[in-house]
C-alpha cells in the first residue's frame, strides 16, 4: 500500500516547534551573514557621503545608489596589495605545510614510540595551549631581534621567516594530532613492523593516508589563522616588502574622516580567498571540525 | 619505491628558504624611496620612517624628499612608511628591539614619552638658534620637554567653531571675535536659539569619530576654559583633585548637558551634518576647512573658541620630526630635518593638507593662513595663547586613553564625578607605577 504524502503546509501543521525552529535558524544565518554583506554593499558604493548617511540604516545593506569598482582602485592606487596578498599568502601557506609535517611527526612520536620523559612532554604541549601568545610576545619579540640569518644579519626581523618560524610548531596542532593518533588501531603498524617497515615509513604510508581528516583540519584552522594575524608583523616587520595585509590595511585607519568604501574594499579583498577556500574545501572542514570535536 | 611527496616537500623547503634568504635584504618598492643627493656639510646614509597620511600629505612628504636629493648628493635617505593605524605601536615594538630608525614622525604629545624613555635625542644643538627663532612658539613648546627640545614639526593644527553664518543670523546670534568670544551663557543662548530655529542638533562635536585622541584634543579645552585640566601641571605628578576637581566636573557636567538638552547628536550617522545645513555650528579642527569651505562657500564662518570662564581654550600640536638617541649620523639626520622643516617645505605641506604652517615665515606666504587669510584665526589662537598644549608629560598615552573613556561613557550618560574619579586614579596609578616618571 502506498503511503500518502505529507503535504508540506501539514508537516509544518504536524510540528510547528520545527517552524519555530527554521525561524530562528533563519534569523541567526542572517544575523551572521549581515557584516559580510553590508563589507560587500558597501565596498562598491561610490559615494562616500552615501555610505556615511546610510552607516546606520538598513539601506546600508542594500546595493543603492551609484555602484562601482572605484573603491577597489583606490585600494590598489593607495597601498601596494598584491604585493602584501602575496606576503601574506605565502606566509599563512608556509607556515600550513612546514606545520603539517612538523607537528603530526611530533605528535605520532608522542603517540606511538616510548622514550624518558614522554608523558612530561605531553604534559608541557598541552599546558602550551592555554598560554596566549601576547604573553609572550614581547620576550619572542627580544629573541628574533639577536638571531642570526643565513645572510649575515644578526636580526630575524622585516623578514618572511621571522613570521613563519615561530608558528610552525603548535601545541593545539600537536594536540589535535596526538588525539586522533591515538584511536588508530596498532595493528597495521605491527604487521609492518614485523614487515620489516621503519617508523618513518609507518607514518608516511600508513598514518597520513588514514589522518586526512585531521590533516585537513589542522591545515585550515592554521591557515585561517595565520591569514589574519596581525600583533607579531605589526610588531616585527617595517619593510612594505614583507608586510602582509592585516598590516597594510592600517594605512586606511588614520586621519579623519575615514574612507569607509576603500576600507570595506580592501577588507573584501582580503576576505575573498579565504572564502574561496571555505567554499573549495567546505566538505572537509565540515566533516574534519566533527571528527576531531573543535568548536570554532 | 615511489616517494613523490617527500620530493616535493624537500624542493619546496629549498625554495622557500632560498625565498626568505632573498627578502632578508632590504627591497625597494615604490614607496620606499631612497634618495641620492649631491653637496653638503653631512654624508652617509639616514633612515627615516614616517605616517601614511593623507594622500596629499604623503606626496608632499615625497616631493619634499626628491627636493632634498636634488640638492644633497652627500647623505642618501631610506624612507619607509608605515601604515598610520598602527605608527605608534610599530614604533614602540621597533624602539623595544632597539631598532628605530634615525629620522621618525610622530604624533605630538607622544614626543615627551619618547623622550623620557630615551628613544629621542636632544636638537638643541643640531638645530640653529635663528631657524628655532622662525617656528611658532606653540611648536617649539610642544617640541620641548625637561628644558630641551627633541622634536620639531612642519604645521601645527588649528581648532574652533565653523558656523554657518545665514543660520547664525536667522537666529539672532552674534558672531563672535578673538577680542570677544562668546561666553558660556552666550553659547548656551546661542544654541537655545539656533534649537528653537528648527535645527534638530545645531552642534556638531564630530562624534562620529569615535573614542581616540579627538576626545581628548577635542574636548580637554573645553576643561581648561572652565579652569579644570587633565592633570596638575604644576609637576605633573597627580591628575587627582584636578581632572576629577570641581572646575572639571562642572566643565564635564555643562558637556554632558550639550547631549541631554539635545543640542548635539551623540550617534551622528556621518560626517556631513554641517556641511549639509542640519547643523549651524561644527567643533573641528582646520582639516574640515576644504570640505566646509566648498559645502558652504560664503556662508563659512571660522570662529574662535568660546569663553567658559576662565578663557578661551583650545588645543593644539600635530605630527613632528625628531632624531632617535641611536642614529648613527645625527649631523646628517639634522641635515634632512631641516630640510623637512624649512619654510618652502613647510608651505609646500601646508598646502597640501591645509594645517598651519610651524614657520611664522612661511605663515607670512601662506594664502590660508597670511593676514586677513581665511584661517588667520588659528595662527592667532596659536600665538595669543588660546591654544594650550596637551599635557606635557610621558604619562600621556595612558592620560588621553583616561579621559577618552570617561568622555565615551559621559556622553552615554554616566555620572561625571564617578568618571572623572575613575579617569583620575588610572593616571594616578600609571604615574606611581612609574615612580612619578622621573627625569632621567
Amino acid at each position: 500500500m502506498q503511503r500518502p504524502a505529507i503535504e508540506p503546509t501539514k508537516r509544518w501543521q504536524k510540528s510547528p516547534r520545527r517552524f519555530g525552529s527554521y525561524l530562528l535558524m533563519t534569523i541567526i544565518a542572517l544575523f551572521s551573514l549581515f557584516p559580510i554583506v553590508f563589507m560587500l554593499v558597501t565596498a562598491l558604493k561610490a559615494d562616500e557621503g552615501q555610505i556615511l548617511r546610510e552607516m546606520s540604516t538598513f539601506a546600508a545593506f542594500l546595493p543603492t545608489g551609484e555602484l562601482s569598482l572605484q573603491n577597489f582602485r583606490d585600494v590598489f592606487e593607495r597601498v601596494p596589495f598584491a604585493q602584501y596578498l602575496i606576503n601574506s599568502g605565502l606566509i599563512a601557506l608556509t607556515i600550513v605545510l612546514f606545520g603539517l609535517v612538523v607537528n603530526s611527526l611530533i605528535a605520532y612520536a608522542l603517540a606511538r614510540m616510548q622514550f624518558r620523559g614522554q608523558k612530561l612532554l605531553l604534559a608541557i604541549i598541552v599546558a602550551l595551549i592555554i598560554i596566549p601568545f601576547q604573553a609572550v610576545a614581547v620576550p619572542l619579540l627580544l629573541i628574533v631581534n639577536q638571531l642570526p640569518w643565513f645572510d649575515g644579519r644578526m636580526t630575524w626581523l622585516d623578514s618572511y621567516h621571522v613570521q613563519i618560524i615561530p608558528f610552525i610548531a603548535d601545541a593545539f596542532s600537536i594536540f589535535l594530532f596526538y588525539q586522533f593518533f591515538l584511536n588508530i588501531p596498532k595493528d597495521i603498524e605491527e604487521a609492518a613492523l614485523v614487515d620489516g617497515a621503519s617508523r618513518f615509513r609507518m607514518y608516511a604510508q600508513i598514518i597520513v593516508p588514514l589522518s586526512r581528516p585531521v590533516f585537513a583540519t589542522v591545515a585550515i584552522l592554521q591557515f585561517l589563522t595565520h591569514w589574519g594575524d596581525f600583533l607579531w608583523p605589526l610588531m616585527v616587520v617595517r619593510n612594505p616588502a614583507v608586510r602582509p595585509l592585516t598590516v597594510g590595511m592600517q594605512a586606511f585607519f588614520g586621519q579623519m574622516p575615514r574612507q569607509w568604501g576603500d576600507i570595506m574594499a580592501f577588507a573584501t579583498m582580503v576576505t575573498l580567498p579565504v572564502l574561496i577556500i571555505f567554499l573549495l574545501f567546505q566538505k572537509w572542514f565540515v566533516q574534519s571540525v566533527a571528527s576531531s570535536g573543535v568548536k570554532g | 619505491m615511489k616517494r613523490p611527496w617527500i620530493r616535493s616537500f624537500s624542493l619546496l623547503v629549498c625554495l622557500i628558504l632560498a625565498g626568505c634568504g632573498a627578502t632578508a635584504t632590504p627591497t625597494t618598492l615604490p614607496i620606499t624611496s631612497t634618495i641620492d643627493a649631491n653637496a653638503g656639510a653631512a654624508s652617509g646614509t639616514v633612515t627615516l620612517w614616517f605616517h601614511s597620511g593623507q594622500g596629499a600629505e604623503r606626496d608632499a612628504l615625497n616631493a619634499t624628499l626628491q627636493a632634498f636629493a636634488a640638492k644633497n648628493s652627500a647623505i642618501k635617505i631610506e624612507a619607509i612608511e608605515l601604515p598610520e593605524g598602527a605608527y605608534n605601536d610599530q614604533v614602540n615594538a621597533a624602539a623595544l628591539a632597539g631598532e628605530l630608525p634615525c629620522l621618525l614622525d610622530f604624533d605630538g604629545p607622544f614626543v615627551y614619552n619618547y623622550a623620557w624613555s630615551g628613544y629621542l635625542q636632544p636638537l638643541d644643538s643640531l638645530i640653529a638658534a635663528e631657524v628655532k627663532a622662525d617656528f611658532l612658539p606653540s611648536i617649539i613648546q610642544q617640541g620641548t620637554y625637561n628644558g630641551k627640545l627633541y622634536s620639531l614639526g612642519q604645521f601645527d593644527s588649528g581648532l574652533g567653531f565653523y558656523a554657518n553664518k545665514a543660520l547664525l543670523e536667522k537666529a539672532g546670534v552674534r558672531i563672535p571675535t578673538l577680542a570677544q568670544p562668546w561666553t558660556r551663557a552666550e553659547l548656551d543662548q546661542a544654541l537655545s536659539k539656533l534649537k528653537a530655529n528648527g535645527l534638530q542638533y545645531p552642534l556638531e562635536l564630530k562624534m562620529n569619530y569615535g573614542r581616540g585622541e579627538w576626545f581628548s584634543y577635542g574636548f580637554s579645552p573645553f576643561l581648561q576654559s572652565f579652569g579644570g585640566d587633565l592633570i596638575d601641571r604644576s609637576n605633573y605628578q597627580k591628575a587627582s583633585g584636578t581632572l576629577n576637581g570641581a572646575a572639571s566636573v562642572e566643565a564635564m557636567q555643562w558637556f554632558q548637558s550639550l547631549f541631554t538638552n539635545g543640542y548635539v547628536n551623540p550617534k551622528p550617522a556621518g560626517d556631513t551634518d554641517f556641511a549639509e545645513g542640519k547643523a549651524a555650528l561644527s567643533w573641528v579642527g582646520h582639516w574640515a576647512y576644504p570640505d566646509y569651505a566648498k559645502a558652504l562657500g560664503a556662508d563659512l564662518l571660522v570662529l574662535p573658541a568660546a569663553d567658559l570662564g576662565k578663557g578661551a581654550k583650545t588645543g593644539m600640536g600635530s605630527w613632528n620630526w625628531g632624531i632617535t638617541s641611536k642614529c648613527a649620523n645625527p649631523a646628517a639626520a639634522a641635515e634632512v630635518l631641516s630640510f623637512i622643516v624649512s619654510p618652502e617645505e613647510v608651505l609646500r605641506m601646508s598646502d597640501a593638507n591645509g594645517a598651519v604652517p610651524a614657520r611664522t615665515s612661511a605663515i607670512a606666504k601662506s594664502t590660508l593662513f597670511g593676514d586677513g587669510a581665511p584661517l588667520n584665526i588659528y595662527v592667532q589662537q596659536l600665538t595669543n595663547g588660546v591654544a594650550v598644549p596637551r599635557p606635557i608629560t610621558p604619562a600621556y598615552p595612558v592620560i588621553t586613553s583616561a579621559f577618552a573613556e570617561a568622555v565615551d561613557n559621559i556622553v552615554a550618560g554616566a555620572d561625571v564625578q564617578t568618571e572623572l574619579d575613575k579617569a583620575a586614579q588610572k593616571i594616578d596609578a600609571d604615574i606611581e607605577d612609574n615612580q612619578g616618571y622621573p627625569v632621567k
